[in-house]
């Protein structure tokens, strides 16, 4: 509703009754509008506002007069006018979150109830300042619902020290809001006076967003300028193709470099069965780091043949069928060869050595040094096995340095916060795979050894509840099923008003934002796809830091320009 | 009408008012009309009138040929307008204390014989009060729907372009009164606004 009462002079209604556990009942005042997810606030005793959201507007009647007579099409309007907040009336279900005080004081859970007949007006922009005030810098998450000259920013500090998530069906606008989360994390850690405090992210990026440029259908632009082009010097582009133009290295992966627990997370993917999964332990155990190309071969090799059958080889030549039969898995053996087969036929996975150990080292360097790296995947983005293949190989020996870093180091010296980025991450954390995936042991293990996550997902009911437990803070777009939607509400105060929210959001750009990061649950209009210098200002304004002026590449080569007529 | 109008009965509630003659063209039912003598001046609406002999005992004889008219037998036998009276039956439904307009009853009823005027557009506005003048009238057992959507539609039309506010704000207001019979507020609402 495009004309819903903002003003903050003008009251939207009255309190007529309610519970702090099942909200206020507050009484439309006649003309007045408001809709779902909007902010209200009222008085309490003692001088306190109490900050509450709108999560449910129901039609009632009086008594059942009205709805016994109600006026028909051929009543005189009068009648129909009339009835209209005396006979029958309009009620908001406010489900308090804040009490806030006239001093200053921390805003603190709602723990008191307005009187009767409490005025109840939409928030004000000091109210909402009060409200979301952060010790440092915060992100700007958009206008709350209906409140477009208002602004809403999340505490950068509380967003990425534990996981966070932003969840929504297709083209809801995902991708240009972790964008903009991620913009803001660049644009902060590139002012932080060192490495180690700095915040960086390691995007695994599925359809090419978040590198140089994202391409999106909007009403003006059509390309964003990504963050290879925001923060040139801040962020490190990674290719899985070979030759890929403005990528500062490629991807690749060694045979030797695959480990039998890297393939858990591809059963469903590579339709890896239980028993192909132990064959390929058994033969990283029997046949060492080079298992995969010794299984690759089209006989077996006399090494595996002396492994095998050390005393008594059988006569003639040996073939796989042999092989998988004295290992004890006759079939599995063969499945699993075939399975490997295909994945290695991967133009980014190379037979016969190891080529990963320099990569990682080359990731871990810059992210240590301050710098996000962005993986693309280029024509492998459809791909959703080399997808969870590279980002679960890439995320667990990444995770491991920063863990080993963490162990051994004192705290001054501990590494900076790494965020893991990862789309479609209920392929990762499912319920079946959430135990094996390094992913489930970082959300769960929160920010132990600075690595936390950032998941993309539209469908979180398929996320092991565990982990989706322990993601900090969630922006939630619009969800189609309603199973998604309770995960995500799942034990949260106030959920049933938050179901209601979030099955009310558009289908762009709107989202609920609540959790860690927040002190209360927020419906935003979220930043609009821009190029626009305008907005950089804004974003730079609220993290705190000064506005600085564009360098382009010449005057950074050459130097500024000297102004006219200022020659000898 | 130029003929003079006078309490001859009053209570706190309600008074009644008579011609000194017949006169056939009276306050209309549901007509607000003011008594501007005595310490209050007194508002009420019009819920009855009557007109008759002033002897019950001695009751009008129908006179006149057929064709005649009812004003050319009463000029033909002028004796009988001696004889007959107009009374009304007026519900109090406001006054003016000092200047204040108040849509309750007043401390004391109208003086007797006090003359008896329409009230004026600002007055009827005044008194009204966005419809609190219903509850003293709905108060009354004289004040039928007729009654109460006649007064309405008076002070609408004598709100001028505040009328149809007026009109919806007196509706909520005898909504509010009459929330146990709504289909007596459908009925004079439909009345009101036909």
């Amino acid at each position: 509703m495009s004309d819903t009462n903002t003003d903050p002079a003008r009251p939207l209604g009255v309190v007529v009754g309610g519970s702090l556990t099942k909200g206020l009942e507050v009484r439309l005042d006649p003309g007045q509008t408001a809709q779902l997810g909007q902010y209200a606030k009222t008085e309490v005793e003692g001088g306190l506002s109490l900050l509450g959201m709108v999560t449910d507007i129901t039609l009632k009647s009086v008594d059942s007069g009205p709805t016994v007579w109600p006026p028909g099409e051929a009543d005189t309007p009068l009648l129909r006018e009339v009835l209209q907040d005396t006979g029958v009336y309009t009620a908001l279900a406010v489900d308090p979150y804040l009490q806030l005080g006239e001093n200053g004081e921390e805003p603190a859970r709602a723990r008191r109830l307005p009187s009767h007949f409490s005025a109840v007006h939409p928030a004000d922009q000091d109210t909402l300042d009060r409200a979301f005030a952060t010790d440092g810098p915060s992100i700007p998450v958009g206008a709350p619902l209906g409140m477009d000259e208002l602004e809403v920013g999340v505490d950068f500090e509380r967003l990425f020290e534990r996981s966070a998530g932003v969840f929504g069906k297709s083209g809801t606008g995902k991708s240009v809001l972790v964008l903009h989360l991620l913009d803001a994390m660049l644009t902060r850690s590139a002012a932080a006076p060192t490495n180690s405090e700095r915040t960086v992210a390691l995007v695994f990026d599925m359809h090419n967003d978040y590198g140089w440029e994202m391409k999106f259908q909007g009403p003006t632009t059509s390309r964003l300028r990504s963050l290879k082009q925001r923060h040139a010097t801040d962020a490190e582009l990674y290719t899985l193709e070979s030759g890929a133009a403005r990528s500062d290295g490629q991807i690749l992966i060694g045979t030797r470099d695959i480990q039998p627990d890297d393939l858990e997370v591809l059963r469903e993917t590579l339709d890896l069965s239980d028993l192909a999964i132990d064959a390929a332990h058994a033969c990283r155990r029997r046949f060492g780091p080079g298992w995969i190309d010794e299984i690759l071969a089209d006989e077996p090799s006399s090494a595996v043949v002396d492994k095998l059958w050390r005393r008594e080889p059988p006569e003639g030549d040996v073939n796989w069928s042999q092989v998988g039969a004295q290992m004890g898995y006759p079939g599995s053996l063969e499945s699993l060869r075939r399975r490997m087969e295909r994945l290695t036929r991967r133009e980014f996975v190379r037979t016969e050595g190891s080529q990963f150990g320099d990569v990682i080292e080359h990731i871990v360097r810059s992210l240590q040094g301050g710098k996000s790296v962005i993986v693309q995947f280029g024509r492998f983005g459809n791909d959703l096995t080399s997808y969870m293949l590279v980002a679960n190989m890439l995320s667990r020996r990444i995770w491991e340095r920063y863990r080993d870093r963490t162990e051994r180091s004192q705290e001054r010296e501990a590494p900076n916060r790494l965020v893991i980025v990862i789309e479609e991450a209920h392929k990762f954390v499912d319920r079946s795979l959430a135990g094996q995936s390094i992913f489930g042991q970082i959300a769960r293990e929160l920010r132990k050894f600075n690595v936390t996550l950032l998941v993309i997902d539209q469908r979180p009911s398929q996320i092991d509840p565990e982990v989706l437990s322990q993601i900090g803070t969630k922006f939630t777009l619009q969800l189609d099923s309603d199973n998604d939607v309770d995960a995500l509400v799942g034990n949260v105060a106030g959920r049933s008003g938050l179901r209601q929210v979030i099955a009310a959001l558009e289908s762009k750009r709107q989202a609920l934002v609540f959790g860690h990061a927040l002190p209360m649950p927020v419906v935003v209009q979220t930043p609009e796809a821009t190029n626009a210098d305008s907005a950089r200002a804004s974003l730079r304004a609220r993290l705190g830091l000064p506005e600085r002026e564009e360098t382009s590449p010449a005057a950074a080569l050459f130097g500024a320009p000297a102004p006219p007529g200022d020659g000898p | 009408m130029n003929e003079t109008c006078r309490v001859v009965a009053a209570s706190v509630r309600a008074f009644d008012c008579a011609y000194a003659r017949y006169t056939s063209e009276p306050f209309a039912l549901g007509q607000m009309l003011a008594v501007r003598e005595g310490r209050y001046l007194t508002f009420g609406v019009v819920t009855g009138s009557e007109s008759g002999p002033d002897d019950p005992s001695r009751p009008l004889v129908p006179r006149g040929d057929p064709g005649q008219s009812a004003a050319a037998v009463m000029a033909g036998n002028p004796e009988i307008e001696l004889l007959l009276r107009t009374t009304l039956e007026v519900a109090i439904c406001g006054h003016v204390d000092r200047e204040v307009a108040r849509p309750v009853l007043p401390p004391m009823p109208p003086p007797l014989l006090a003359e008896v005027h329409a009230a004026s557009d600002e007055e009827k506005v005044r008194i009204a009060d966005e419809g609190r003048f219903l509850v003293p009238l709905l108060a009354n057992p004289a004040a039928d729907d007729a009654v109460v959507a006649a007064a309405i539609r008076e002070v609408a039309r004598a709100a001028g372009p505040e009328g149809r506010p007026f009109l919806v704000a007196a509706g909520k207001e005898l909504a509010r009164l009459l929330k146990a019979e709504p289909s007596r507020l459908t009925s004079i609402l439909r009345a009101v606004e036909p």
